[in-house]
């Protein structure tokens, strides 16, 4: 037998096995296709090196059958009791959930994962947004005069530290609660005319969803969703005051992201190695010409100064090709910086993509985008 | 005598075995699937949808954990994800193997089996 005809043989085996992979349910492909094409390609590995081609098509027979019959059994597999898991809710584009946001969620699992809960309910939703710190929903309990750290101790206090058993479980459904939670979130944002669902939407969210701890604890801190609501448009203002303060070409981080769940949830993957995902993206007012981005990867040894060299190089190159409308183009800076992913150890220096983004904001603002 | 709550589905046989097999301790899939085919004489041969899916189950049930996803020295340099029995599958899989050993017992007493010594 020749050296290389096994590869070869048990190569398209396991290419062939992949491609019929698609035939399972997204959600158990999602999670079990990988280590179901290893173990098919482990199988074809030892049949091939003990029978031949013999052993390999006696697999495929076997394989054959066993893929029919649990095809079927995936699809009428009874339905989840609870809501989808985390990233079907967060990468679905109707709920256009904010980075921000997202990270939040992701810390919620965190915290549901740090307390040994195999379940992501209202209060882990909110230990997560203040774990978070950076957003619009804490600022407003600022505003409300909470203080984050005696909150957090007041839900602690009310939980029951979980099973070790259940830590590092992968799958950590939300409650029935949280998800209404984040309806009413989504709700919120459209009443309050926004087209994204931020920390500050959860959080009036969280206050209006009976029964949740989340509620009980806000109310004993007489915080009402009612009041929440009144403060998210002030703070909005006033953040909006300093942004025009700091730049005349505004910034508006959101709306570009509308229908960008895919991409995000690829950058959380690429996240796991520790690197900085950073996106730029102009994005026009008109529909037409198309929007530019600037994707890349920020890591310890890629320092600022040549990433900006990118970005600016980026730009014009662009903009030669498009001059006519650049009066109209906003900047978008935002920063994936991995926190939310599962597993991650972001190894990257905080202070120098803080500085990074405090780059392109000053270019903005001093006239350098419009000034071409 | 430990009886199983209602609301535990019960065992197929692939899922029993795979208990069976994760018994010994931690394993993966491909271990697992190993371990089944010796245990029962190459009776059993569990392909890798019923194998995900009885371990997706059992996850679910949580009489299974998935551990720290690592290589297998003894084989590549690939990543796996290991499971190992949880306490509370320790505890169905006796019930269950109780309630086979009767089983046995009940096919001796009729004659169907040969009576142990």
């Amino acid at each position: 037998m020749r050296p290389g005809s096994q590869n070869f043989a048990v190569r398209v085996s396991r290419r062939v096995y992949r491609w019929l992979l698609r035939a399972y349910p997204r959600d158990h492909r999602l999670e079990w296709a990988d280590a179901m094409e290893q173990l098919f390609r482990d199988c074809a590995r030892d049949e091939f090196s003990r029978a031949g081609y013999l052993g390999l098509a006696f697999l495929w027979l076997r394989t054959l059958r066993d893929f029919a019959a649990s095809v079927f059994r995936e699809y009428r597999r009874r339905p989840r009791r609870f809501a989808p898991p985390f990233a079907a809710v967060a990468t679905n584009p109707l709920y256009n959930f904010t980075p921000r946001a997202q990270q939040a969620l992701a810390l919620a699992r965190k915290e549901a994962d740090r307390l040994g809960h195999n379940f992501v309910g209202t209060e882990h939703v909110l230990l997560g947004i203040l774990a978070h710190g950076q957003n619009v929903g804490v600022a407003v309990l600022k505003n409300l005069s909470v203080d984050a750290s005696r909150l957090r101790a007041a839900i602690e206090q009310r939980l029951n530290p979980g099973a070790d058993e259940n830590k590092g479980r992968r799958h950590k459904p939300f409650t029935p609660r949280v998800k209404k939670a984040l309806t009413l979130a989504g709700k919120t944002a459209t009443a309050l005319g926004h087209g994204y669902l931020g920390c500050e939407h959860m959080l009036v969210g969280l206050a209006l969803t009976e029964d949740g701890l989340a509620k009980t604890v806000l109310e004993e801190f007489g915080v009402s969703a009612v009041r929440c609501r009144a403060e998210i448009g002030k703070v909005l203002a006033e953040k909006a005051a300093q942004a025009e303060g700091d730049s005349p070409a505004r910034f508006r981080p959101r709306h570009a992201f509308e229908g960008e769940g895919r991409c995000i949830r690829q950058n959380a993957r690429e996240n796991i190695h520790g690197h900085v995902r950073l996106r730029l993206i102009l994005v026009g007012r008109r529909e037409s010409p198309p929007a530019l981005r600037v994707t890349f990867d920020i890591t310890e040894k890629n320092l600022p100064d040549d990433q900006w060299a990118v970005i600016q190089r980026a730009i014009q190159e662009w903009w030669r090709e498009n001059p006519s409308t650049f009066g109209s183009w906003l900047a978008a800076v935002e920063i994936f910086d991995g926190s939310w992913c599962e597993g991650a150890t972001p190894a990257f220096d905080r202070a120098a993509v803080a500085a990074l983004k405090d780059a392109v904001g000053k270019a903005v603002a001093a006239g350098w985008l419009s000034g071409m | 005598m430990e009886s199983l709550p209602e609301k535990f589905p019960s065992l197929t046989r692939a899922q029993l075995h795979i208990l069976l097999a994760l018994a010994g301790g931690e394993r993966h899939g491909y271990a697992i699937m190993r371990e089944v085919g010796a245990e029962t004489g190459g009776q059993m041969k569990l392909g890798p949808g019923t194998l995900y899916g009885a371990i997706k189950t059992l996850l679910e049930a949580r009489f299974i954990v998935e551990t720290e996803p690592r290589i297998d020295p003894e084989m590549d340099d690939e990543r796996r994800r290991y499971y190992k029995l949880s306490d509370l599958g320790r505890r169905v899989l006796k019930v269950e193997m109780r309630g086979l050993a009767e089983i046995v017992k009940l096919g001796r007493e009729r004659r169907i089996l040969a009576p142990a010594h």
